[in-house]
């Protein structure tokens, strides 16, 4: 086992940076925000060297880490609303999870509808969604996670349609034909 | 299948589906609505753009990770910091404001003393930006001086004070009964400490970037700077779920900037970046901290990461940033995409700042075309056209050896940048005119022309092409829409014509009329344009007969639901009056097979708005 942090880290994180990086896109929709959450999840990891050696699955218990950093990230941000005490007109911030510009220059109308619908999901839902399109089965959701398994389809079923609603809701039409068009 | 299969899949499966799987899917998710809004919308998700490692990034998790999450007071990361009180940062500002110091211009231009550039891997040396040298382990730029440092000035807004005791709060500010609470939990000694270190770190950090010159927000420019900008700090204050202030979170407050950059018509371009979180934890004397709140962090390593990334996001580059950039291209150990990519962001910076010299540097240069003669022709293409207006000669051999080898996209961006670049070049001229006779594809042959003829031949040759009804009717079609969605270098920079309403509005009755008929049957157009031309095309000419008749058959005919419903939406909107019309609506809202077109084109029905 290395000894040192940074040992840890070259050994055991960083193969598996790129993948943390994915992932965290895929939550946050937000280059700067995915960045913070897969740093967040890097020291994090780090800092726990028995529970990393006794990870059965390395990659698996570093999605655990970066689920729980996303979630506490998420309910730290819910518990705040956010009062601007300075002049709104002075700048207009971006709010908190949006793609930015750039992402959403490189992404078609369906995509951006699709990016936005997701972001207003609940942050587990998310990251269900997530973990299946990564290609973890319930099991292996079920471990990352720690919500049952039985549970699990329900919640999944939901999150599907709560992103069919939200984006329904953004963009007037169905989300299948807005969808079955974008993939055209 | 049946619909528990799909559900299956869809929660569970781990392997690709083989083809008879997937073909059994798909054909239970045609007949099922509630299967196909689960099926595409999993697998758009899945197909929605991803992110690539930025260029440093291990490096600087590593770099993280060696800091631990104990507080340090050289630790530069990007965790929340907390913020103080609004009226110490406006009058800390004020006092700022009035003391800028000029920038040291002189001497090594080392960035903060305590922060290796972000971007370089952490066993690299600082980059002394004096220097024209690089540790062995970086690869070496090209040998030439270093470039010059960009010039522009920054004026720094601070937040207007809190209402003054009494008085009515804006809107959207705290409720009066909270406004006292929440200046006393800003007033206090730690958060004012915090925000003036804060502060101070900033300016100071600022002071320290070649070329930026500190102005007051309220004066003119003092003399003609480069570029002009004006970074916005707005402090919230965060309130709890009842919507009063949190006292425990009282030293939490978030932290956004923005930079306008002032053009010298008068003109503002408003820069975003990147939105910037900074939770300044207050220097953690006298406060306990918040349970589950992150630990004590350094005023000034925040402000250090600020102005990292205002240098990198918004101030003209400098060679800390571009550097690392360009060796990151010029390193053949990383592979062609990796490297495409960093390409894509040296072309993304001199087209934000309208400024080609990253482009002519001779190491990109080299990169270039080493990537160009190694890559796919698609790489090709797109370095073809990244090229375009740095009018570097080393890429017409290049270029006229595509013309002949390459396929057709290809061909046409070469012809691009050799038309817009190189036209002077006899060279340049003969190939041009070879393809205008001999190219086998006739839009490579009309793009050759326009470059030597010019716009109004290639004006002709669109709508000539339009109405030539012996072309397939896809071939038809492709120079208008060549014409309205040229291609662009990136995805980023793809932009529809600037004057696209206007092309569009100047077809002739005849031009509609070959358009009208040549759309639907042309195919799945480049660049996914079919909807927004299909679209965009039968409102702008919904009058002509023949728009009616396309919108009408392809309602009717169509089978795809997305064009459907396009055509009954624009139908309902501009032809209600039309009895053909409204018969055609109503047989789609009762009848048609896909329940979102009948949905779609019932809501834009008048008699069925609200």
């Amino acid at each position: 086992m290395p000894d040192t942090r940074t040992d840890r880290f070259d050994a055991l994180v960083a193969p598996h940076l790129e993948t943390l990086l994915r992932v965290a896109y895929r939550l946050v929709r937000n280059r700067s925000d995915a960045q913070d959450l897969v740093q967040e999840t890097c020291v994090a990891a780090c800092e726990n060297p028995a529970a990393f050696g006794q990870a059965d699955h390395p990659v698996r218990w570093l999605m655990r880490v970066l689920h729980n950093r996303f979630i506490d990230g998420t309910r730290r941000k819910k518990r705040s609303q956010l009062v601007p005490l300075d002049d709104a007109d002075a700048a207009t911030p971006l709010v908190c999870g949006l793609p930015g510009p750039e992402e959403s220059a490189l992404q078609s109308d369906a995509q951006r509808a699709l990016s936005r619908a997701f972001l207003q999901l609940e942050e587990v839902q998310r990251t269900l969604l997530v973990l299946r399109i990564e290609g973890y089965d319930l099991d292996e959701i079920e471990s990352i996670t720690g919500i049952d398994r039985e549970v699990l389809r329900a919640r999944l079923h939901r999150a599907r349609r709560s992103l069919a609603r939200h984006l329904e809701q953004q963009t007037g039409a169905t989300s299948t034909a807005l969808l079955i068009g974008s993939q055209s | 299948m049946n619909c528990r299969e799909i559900t299956g899949i869809l929660d569970n499966q781990k392997a690709a589906l083989d083809p008879g799987q997937r073909r059994d899917a798909e054909a239970h998710v045609a007949t099922c609505k509630d299967c196909a809004e689960a099926w595409h919308l999993q697998n758009a998700l899945a197909e929605l753009p991803g992110m690539p490692l930025p260029y440093g990034f291990a490096g600087r998790c590593r770099a993280l990770v060696a800091q631990g999450v104990q507080a340090a007071p050289n630790r530069r990361t990007v965790r929340r910091i907390l913020v103080g009180t609004l009226a110490a940062l406006a009058a800390a500002a004020a006092v700022v404001m009035l003391l800028p110091r000029p920038v040291d211009s002189t001497g090594p231009g080392t960035l903060a003393r305590n922060a290796p550039v972000a971007d370089v891997e952490v066993n690299a040396p600082v980059i002394d930006l004096s220097a024209t040298e690089f540790s062995p382990d970086v690869p070496q730029t090209s040998a030439i001086e270093a470039p010059a440092k960009p010039k522009f000035t920054v004026s720094i807004v601070p937040p207007r004070p809190l209402p003054a005791a009494g008085s009515a709060p804006a809107s959207g500010v705290v409720p009066p009964a909270d406004l006292e609470a929440v200046r006393a939990l800003q007033n206090s000694p730690p958060r004012q400490q915090a925000v003036q270190a804060f502060q101070s770190a900033l300016l100071e950090e600022l002071r320290r970037v070649p070329g930026l010159t500190l102005v007051d927000p309220d004066q003119p420019v003092p003399e003609p700077a480069g570029k002009n900008y004006r970074v916005a700090f707005m402090f919230l204050t965060q309130l709890g779920l009842d919507g009063r202030a949190v006292p425990g979170d009282s030293r939490i407050v978030e932290l956004t900037a923005t930079a306008e950059q002032l053009k010298a018509d008068g003109q503002k371009t408003r820069r975003m970046m990147s939105f910037l979180r900074i939770d300044l934890l207050a220097p953690c004397a006298g406060i306990p901290p918040v349970a589950g709140a992150p630990p004590c962090n350094d005023p000034r390593g925040q402000a250090t990461e600020v102005v990292r990334k205002l240098r990198q996001e918004v101030f003209p580059p400098d060679p800390s940033v571009t550097r690392p950039l360009q060796a990151r291209l010029q390193d053949t150990s990383l592979d062609a995409s990796q490297r495409i990519k960093t390409f894509e962001d040296l072309f993304r910076i001199s087209k934000d700042q309208e400024d080609l010299a990253l482009l002519r540097d001779p190491g990109v240069v080299r990169a270039a075309l080493a990537l160009a003669a190694n890559g796919d022709p698609t790489l090709r293409a797109q370095i073809w056209r990244m090229m375009r207006g740095a009018g570097n000669p080393d890429f017409i051999q290049p270029m006229l050896a595509s013309l002949t080898q390459d396929p057709a996209d290809v061909r046409l961006a070469a012809i691009e940048t050799l038309a817009g670049d190189f036209l002077g070049d006899p060279r340049v001229r003969a190939a041009l005119a070879s393809l205008v006779v001999e190219d086998p594809n006739p839009l490579v042959r009309a793009v050759a022309d326009r470059g030597i003829s010019g716009e109004a031949s290639w004006r002709r040759y669109v709508v000539g092409s339009l109405g030539d009804a012996n072309r397939p009717a896809a071939q038809r079609v492709e120079a208008l829409v060549y014409y309205l969605y040229p291609p662009g270098a990136t995805a980023a920079s793809s932009t529809s014509h600037p004057d696209y309403w206007q092309i569009l509005d100047q077809l002739d009755d005849k031009a509609v009329r070959a358009l009208a008929e040549a759309l639907p049957n042309a195919g799945k157009l480049q660049g996914g344009s079919t909807y927004n031309l299909l679209g965009n095309f039968s409102s702008r000419h919904a009058g002509n007969p023949a728009v009616t008749e396309m919108s009408l058959g392809l309602l009717e005919r169509s089978p795809n639901p997305t064009i459907r419903i396009i055509a009954g939406q624009s139908l309902a909107r501009t032809q209600y009056a039309d009895p053909r019309v409204r018969d055609a609506l109503t047989k789609a809202v009762q009848g048609d097979p896909e329940p979102s077109v009948r949905d779609q084109i019932r809501q834009t029905i008048p008699a069925a708005r609200p």
